[in-house]
């Protein structure tokens, strides 16, 4: 039993005792501490496979496509009494419609052609025999032209023709006309309404820093903040830095130049701050509570003036967002085209790297606590589109901005990001 | 593997030296957390992530410090903020209720003194036993008390003046410590 304490001895036997404790940590503290390290790590996992998946994505249907592309395969007659009238207005419809175009130019002509042949490959579908078609090609007519070498080469698309054009085309009674033929034609060429683009966006980014009001007006009559006397942009000093921005939009074609987008997009963007090295120092963060100032400590090896050696800290964000919006077509046809498009992004951040200024806005630390989980981004971009065979082109610059701060809304100060880049896009030509 | 050796594995995201650091001074950090936690399992959460901080900000750490010294602060300020986030910090506790706090006469002879005196400071309120660890073990002023804990110095003082007259009478009725032999003077020299 310690005997005969003072008042200095006291504070020192209680020190000497607590310091002298040691107590073993379960196995499941380090488990946990581990499991969170990995956790950084994992964001590259994530990444790389967002990444791989959107291109095998795109690798898909860009095989899928081609695969839709079939030639009229050979077929064995048959005797049957029902489709023979099929094949007579059929073998009409393809007699008149060359005969009309016989005097016309070439292409003109092998046009034709291809749109009797994409008719008969699709009743051909239509019937579960397919032995029209074969009867159909196979038998001379009277037209006597149609065992055409174009007919059995010529690639068509699998689209469905509607039922009104069929109606139209088998009905015994209708008069055959080319433009009925036209119709039914551009009926199956009729472009698909929606495609997959995927893209990546090189950006440069920044921020825009400013006071937050809500803080200020909220603040008690009697409390002193500096964001009251000390204009934010003036104490600090940044620069941009390099981000990038990858993923896939799907696009449906609501009108015949505006198109509805929705995606998937991993942003990575960030900015520089000049600070000055120095010993660890503890560092006070105001918050507002609305009824009450809050405070958060921690320990800060940087300061915004007056420190060591300086040095550019980096503060960096990975988010996930989900845009959604319009492109507008302004000019141009399906080869060359200019565009607008707008964007809205609900956001979320996935992982950051950043220093907040403190209150008395002379160090920076880390708190990720004070950083805010989910925001939203607007984006504005012009493009200039080109059609190169099977892919399309989207290529122009585009603007993000980050609506709601980077951090909480009871953090004195507000960031919101600025993302400048030229975006790349390449989606399947769906002509 | 040399301190060093230990800090710039850390410093390159090493998961053994990471360990290693971990090995060293979990047991010392474990029964820092003890004193500010309410239970063990508090004890370990505010362990585990004030290693995280540690870990994620080791990059930052100027060897012209001790170590040791860098990783306790970080704790006792992790710990500092989860009590303040948890609320449970704004217990207030007035002396009438702080000394009719019931403490049994005994000894107890099987575990070491220093578990002893813990375990004893544990028994305060925790606004006592916070302001009481802060200033006679960290270290810390009123002042920069007052600043973590969002109180005035004043109160810290007052505080802590009435924690140690408490954490006397359970000690020397746990029979820790002998009664006094001089008057007690609550004047200390720091501020």
């Amino acid at each position: 039993m310690q005997k005969n304490f003072t008042n200095e001895n006291f504070e020192d036997f209680i020190k000497q005792n607590a310091d002298g404790l040691r107590l073993t940590p379960s196995v499941k503290a380090w488990k946990g501490i581990e499991k969170k390290l990995k956790r950084g790590n994992r964001w590259t996992t994530i990444i790389a496979s967002a990444f791989l998946l959107t291109a095998s994505l795109f690798g898909y249907l860009t095989t899928e496509h081609t695969k839709g592309m079939f030639k009229i395969k050979a077929v064995t007659p048959t005797d049957n009494t029902e489709n023979n009238h099929t094949e007579t207005t059929l073998a009409k419809v393809i007699s008149i419609s060359k005969n009309k175009t016989a005097s016309n130019k070439q292409p003109i002509n092998q046009s034709v052609n291809k749109e009797a042949g994409t008719l008969l490959s699709f009743i051909g579908s239509q019937n579960s025999d397919n032995d029209v078609i074969d009867d159909f090609v196979g038998a001379p007519t009277s037209t006597g032209s149609l065992n055409n070498p174009i007919l059995n080469t010529v690639s068509l698309p699998q689209d469905k023709l509607p039922e009104a054009t069929i109606n139209l085309l088998l009905k015994p009674s209708n008069s055959i006309h080319i433009e009925n033929v036209d119709k039914a034609v551009k009926a199956i060429v009729k472009k698909k309404k929606t495609e997959i683009e995927l893209f990546f966006t090189p950006t440069v980014s920044y921020r825009k820093l400013s006071e937050n009001k809500s803080y200020l007006r909220s603040m008690p009559t009697n409390g002193f903040s500096f964001a009251s006397y000390y204009d934010v942009k003036n104490v600090v000093t940044h620069r941009p830095n390099i981000g990038l921005e990858f993923g896939f939009s799907a696009k449906y074609r609501i009108a015949r130049a505006l198109q509805l987008r929705g995606g998937v997009q991993f942003n990575v963007n960030g900015y520089e701050i000049k600070a000055f090295d120095n010993v660890p120092e503890l560092v006070t963060i105001s918050l507002n509570n609305r009824s009450n100032v809050q405070s958060v400590n921690t320990i800060s090896n940087y300061r915004n003036f007056n420190g060591g050696q300086s040095d550019w800290i980096k503060n960096s964000y990975f988010q996930i967002s989900a845009p959604i919006g319009l492109e507008l077509k302004l000019k141009g046809s399906d080869k060359v085209k200019f565009g607008v498009a707008s964007t809205v992004q609900p956001t979320y951040m996935l992982s950051e790297n950043a220093y907040l200024i403190s209150t008395d806005y002379k160090n920076y630390s880390k708190v990720p606590t004070l950083m805010r989980r989910w925001n939203v981004n607007t984006s504005v971009e012009t493009f200039v589109g080109y059609s190169t065979g099977k892919l399309k082109w989207q290529v122009g610059p585009q603007i993000r901005y980050q609506l709601l701060s980077s951090s909480v809304a009871k953090y004195p100060v507000k960031e919101n990001l600025i993302d400048v880049g030229l975006k790349v896009g390449v989606s399947l030509n769906n002509k | 593997m040399t301190e060093e050796a230990i800090l710039e594995g850390c410093i390159a995201n090493k998961p053994t030296a990471q360990k290693e650091l971990y090995q060293k001074y979990s047991g010392k950090m474990l029964a820092v957390c003890y004193r500010y936690g309410h239970n063990r399992e508090d004890a370990e959460d505010m362990l585990q992530e004030g290693f995280i901080k540690v870990f994620s900000q080791i990059h930052t750490f100027e060897s012209r410090g001790a170590l040791e010294g860098w990783i306790r602060r970080i704790m006792v300020h992790t710990c500092i903020n989860i009590l303040k986030k948890n609320k449970k910090f704004n217990e207030s506790v007035d002396l009438i209720h702080a000394t009719s706090l019931q403490v049994r006469e005994e000894t107890i002879p099987s575990i070491i003194q220093a578990k002893q005196v813990v375990e004893c400071i544990r028994l305060l309120p925790l606004g006592y036993r916070t302001v009481l660890n802060l200033y006679a073990i960290e270290g810390f002023s009123h002042r920069e008390i007052g600043n973590m804990l969002d109180i005035e110095e004043s109160t810290s003082r007052s505080q802590y003046t009435r924690s140690k007259a408490m954490l006397e009478e359970i000690l020397i009725k746990k029979k820790i410590l002998q009664p006094r032999v001089q008057p007690y003077i609550a004047a200390s020299g720091r501020p």
